[in-house]
C-alpha cells in the first residue's frame, strides 16, 4: 500500500488530523492506531500565558520522530491568499516542510474553500518552492487550473469540514479522477465513517484525509484502526477490479438443472 | 516616542531597549518581551501581518505602533 506525495513514497494511503481528539495522549494513540505516515497540524497565536500549545508540540514531535510520520502544516483560519501566505511562510521556518496543505476559507457558514483566493495563494507560493495540496471543492476545472499551476496533490472534499456526511458528490469526484489521471487525489473533509473511506478509494482516489471521524467517535483509538483496514479495503478492490452495474437481476446460482428448473420460464 | 507596540493583541511598552536608541528591531522587542511573558519552545514572527523570518529579526525595524504576532504550533486537522 503506498501513496506517494511529491515524490515520497508513503505505506499508508490515509493522512489524519490531529485536533478535536479528548487528550493529547488518545490522539497519538490514535494517529499510531491509523497507520497514517502523515499528519496535519497548525499555527496558532500565542496568547501570553499560555503553554498549552508547547506540550501538543511534544505529542507531535515525538510521534514523527519515534514512528517516522511526516508533518503536514495547514493554513486553517484564513480566508485571503495573502493571509495564507504568511501563515505558509511561518509554518516552513518552524516545520521545516516544503509540504502546506493550503486551506483558504471562502464562507463561515459552510468553511468552503474560496477558489479565486486559493489559486492566487497557490500561484505565489509554488513560485518560492512551496510544494501544495490545496484543499477544494469537488470542481473539476478548479482541480484542472490547480494542477496546471503545478499542484502535484490535489484534496477536493467529499462535504463540509467537520460535518461526516460522507461523499456528498461521487459524480464530480469521480469526473475529477477521470479527467486528472496523473495527479495525486485525495479526498480531504467530510469523511464520517470508514466506507466512506473506501469509497473514496473505489472511485480511484489516490488517499484520504480526516480528523473529525476519528477524533469523535466514542473510541478513537478503535475507530483509527478501523480506518486503516478501510484503506486497505478500498486500495484492494480498486485493484481488484469492480464488477460492472446492471440493471436489471442476473442468478447467482446457475440454474440449470436445479430442482424445479424448466426451459423457457 | 513611547516604544509601544500590540504583541499578540496587547500593548507592550519597551523600557529597556527604548534608552538605546531610537529604532527599535524585532529582537530587541523580543528579547524584552519575553523577560516577562512565558517564551515559547518554538515560534514565528509577522509585523504587521508580514512573515519575518529569524534571521531578519536583528534587521527589521519596528515603526511605532506595529503589530507583532507570534504564532506556535497547535493540533490541526
Amino acid at each position: 500500500m503506498s501513496l506517494s506525495i511529491y515524490g515520497t513514497s508513503l505505506n499508508s494511503r490515509l493522512l489524519i488530523g490531529t485536533a478535536l481528539y479528548p487528550s493529547p495522549a488518545i490522539m497519538q494513540q490514535s494517529v499510531i492506531a491509523s497507520g497514517a505516515k502523515v499528519m496535519t497540524l497548525s499555527l496558532k497565536r500565542q496568547a501570553p500565558a499560555e503553554q498549552g500549545g508547547q506540550m501538543i508540540w511534544q505529542y507531535l514531535q515525538q510521534l514523527a520522530t519515534d514512528h517516522q510520520i511526516k508533518l503536514l502544516p495547514n493554513t486553517a483560519g484564513c480566508k485571503t491568499a495573502n493571509e495564507a501566505i504568511t501563515l505558509a511562510h511561518m509554518s516552513r521556518e518552524l516545520f521545516q516542510t516544503n509540504w502546506l496543505k493550503l486551506e483558504v476559507i471562502g464562507d463561515d457558514y459552510n468553511l468552503q474553500p474560496d477558489p479565486v483566493e486559493l489559486l492566487k495563494a497557490t500561484k505565489a507560493l509554488i513560485a518560492e518552492g512551496f510544494q501544495i495540496l490545496p484543499y477544494c471543492t469537488d470542481d473539476l476545472v478548479l482541480c484542472q487550473r490547480l494542477y496546471d499551476l503545478g499542484c502535484e496533490v490535489i484534496m477536493p472534499w467529499a462535504s463540509p469540514i467537520g460535518t461526516g456526511k460522507g461523499l456528498m458528490n461521487p459524480y464530480n469526484l469521480s469526473t475529477i479522477r477521470t479527467r486528472l489521471p496523473d495527479a495525486t487525489l485525495i479526498v480531504d473533509a467530510g469523511i464520517g465513517k470508514p466506507s466512506d473511506a473506501v469509497q473514496a478509494l473505489e472511485l480511484g482516489y489516490d488517499g484520504v484525509l480526516l480528523n473529525s471521524a476519528v477524533a469523535l467517535a466514542s473510541d478513537p483509538v478503535a475507530m483509527a484502526k478501523a480506518f486503516a483496514y478501510a484503506m486497505q479495503a478500498g486500495e484492494l478492490a480498486q485493484h481488484a477490479g469492480i464488477m460492472p452495474e446492471r440493471q436489471t437481476a442476473q442468478p447467482s446460482t446457475p440454474t440449470l438443472n436445479t430442482p424445479f428448473w424448466h426451459q423457457g420460464q | 516616542m513611547t516604544h509601544t507596540y500590540i504583541v499578540n493583541s496587547e500593548p507592550f511598552t519597551l523600557t529597556q531597549a527604548a534608552n538605546q536608541g531610537a529604532i527599535i528591531t524585532v529582537s530587541q522587542l523580543l528579547s524584552e518581551y519575553f523577560l516577562v511573558n512565558h517564551k515559547p519552545q518554538l515560534f514565528a514572527v509577522a509585523v504587521n501581518q508580514t512573515f519575518v523570518a529569524k534571521e531578519q529579526y536583528a534587521s527589521t525595524p519596528l515603526t511605532e505602533g506595529a503589530v507583532i504576532e507570534l504564532f506556535s504550533p497547535i493540533q490541526g486537522g
